[in-house]
């Protein structure tokens, strides 16, 4: 609630052009729009980039926010949108960098080497505005409904794409327990 | 055991797992670098261009940005009684059937830096609307290949203007308001040809079912001592719901 409340009166003063409020504010939501950008693009320096154009359409346009509380929802689908800028100027989906954290492979954690092999082959089949859909959801923990309004499209779209998504990625698991682990079409970072 | 947990549990832990990590400090000096160099968006900003770039790029860029008219294919479809259509597609005026007043609205609007962004006209007290004419005016920046603005009806309320897309000769967009309380949405279509047909449709569905659609019969963007004058008549009508 105290967050909250911070965060509305960071958004206001950066709303009337006070720009340490906003630096207060960008150095608040950075690691969380870097995740997000780095779980849409899977590229470390598109996911820079996007979160640096999301940041500064944000300043630009924070005086035509007219609701802070929805600063959030509003910052994520600038962040979807300069997602799908980077596609669009990188042009490199598939098969480009692909970074492995050995240490989590080992046994005291619950997700094994295999499944992570599989669900990233499964994720860069997903199309962007998919990604975006899984991440919203699944990582950021938000409803249907509130992923559909952050993205500003109707909910069937929104359920329609996850469901699409999620069963892709559960296949690629379910080829995962049908056979051995295959070669990774990455190269890892 | 892996396997015996979920789909979406594993995938949830693996973007857990796959998001750890902190923006790098150079990106955030990079930002801040960039957003202390950036002006904040005005409503007022009514130049969106250099002045050095060629006329007719100005030109073709800034002029989409005018719309009010009646008769979006929506209200076609949906309206009949209201139906309202561009000369060129329709090839000649309808006349609108008993019940609905033929709206005329003659709008020079000229884009003044006396906009404000927040300034809202005054608005009174909410009334039904039935069905009539409506004029008004839409207040449009163009900031690179994206066009925001206000559209005010009647002065009697707001709507949001949005469109995202290139902007050159013709573009679309999506509108968000109230109407007396009411939620509002519609979509702008617009074109603008220097010297030659422009104009467009717009339609607005509101929650209390009323209607408002219009047709611009001309679109005339001027540069002149620094300042963008852009002037559209309107023909325009609305219908209240229920």
């Amino acid at each position: 609630m105290e967050d909250r409340r911070v965060t509305r009166a960071l958004v206001e003063a950066a709303q009337r052009g006070d720009h340490d409020a906003f630096e207060a504010l960008a150095i608040r939501v950075g690691d969380r729009l870097f995740a997000i950008a780095r779980l849409i693009l899977r590229d470390i320096p598109a996911a820079e980039d996007a979160v640096q154009d999301t940041l500064v359409h944000a300043w630009r346009d924070l005086p035509r926010l007219r609701d802070p509380e929805r600063f959030d929802a509003w910052l994520h689908r600038l962040l979807v949108n300069a997602c799908n800028d980077q596609v669009r100027l990188r042009r490199r989906w598939s098969g480009e960098i692909r970074v492995v954290h050995p240490e989590l492979a080992s046994d005291d954690v619950s997700s094994s080497m295999a499944d992570r092999d599989q669900l990233e082959r499964g994720f860069r089949r997903l199309k962007p505005e998919q990604r975006a859909v899984v991440v919203l959801h699944h990582y950021l923990g938000l409803t249907v409904p509130e992923v559909a309004d952050t993205l500003g499209i109707p909910l069937g779209t929104a359920k329609s794409r996850l469901h699409y998504a999620t069963e892709t990625l559960r296949a690629a698991l379910e080829a995962d327990a049908r056979g051995p682990v295959a070669a990774t079409n990455g190269r890892p970072a | 055991m892996t396997r015996s947990r979920s789909a979406e549990d594993r995938i949830q832990q693996w973007l857990e797992e796959e998001a750890v990590g902190s923006l790098p400090d150079r990106v955030i000096d990079a930002t801040f670098e960039r957003s202390r160099g950036t002006r904040q968006a005005q409503w007022s900003d009514w130049r969106p261009f250099s002045m050095s770039r060629p006329f007719s790029a100005m030109i073709a860029v800034g002029a989409a940005a005018i719309v009010v008219a009646v008769g979006g294919a929506l209200l076609v479809q949906a309206r009949p009684d209201l139906r309202i259509g561009l000369p060129q597609a329709t090839g000649a005026a309808e006349a609108l059937p008993a019940g609905v007043l033929d709206a005329t609205a003659n709008l020079d609007l000229e884009i003044a830096e006396t906009v404000r962004p927040h300034a809202k006209p005054p608005v009174p007290a909410p009334r039904r609307l039935e069905s009539g004419s409506s004029s008004g005016t839409i207040e449009i920046a163009v900031a690179g290949r994206t066009v925001s603005g206000v559209l005010r009806l009647n002065l009697t309320h707001e709507l949001e203007y949005s469109l995202t897309g290139p902007v050159v000769n013709h573009a679309w967009g999506l509108a968000t308001g109230e109407l007396n309380g009411a939620a509002c949405d519609g979509s702008i279509a617009f074109s603008y040809f220097r010297g030659g047909p422009s104009g467009g449709t717009m339609f607005l569905r509101c929650a209390d079912g009323t209607v408002f659609g219009g047709r611009v019969d001309s679109v005339d963007v001027t540069l002149s001592d620094s300042t963008w004058r852009m002037t559209a008549r309107v023909n325009g009508s609305y219908k209240a719901g229920g």
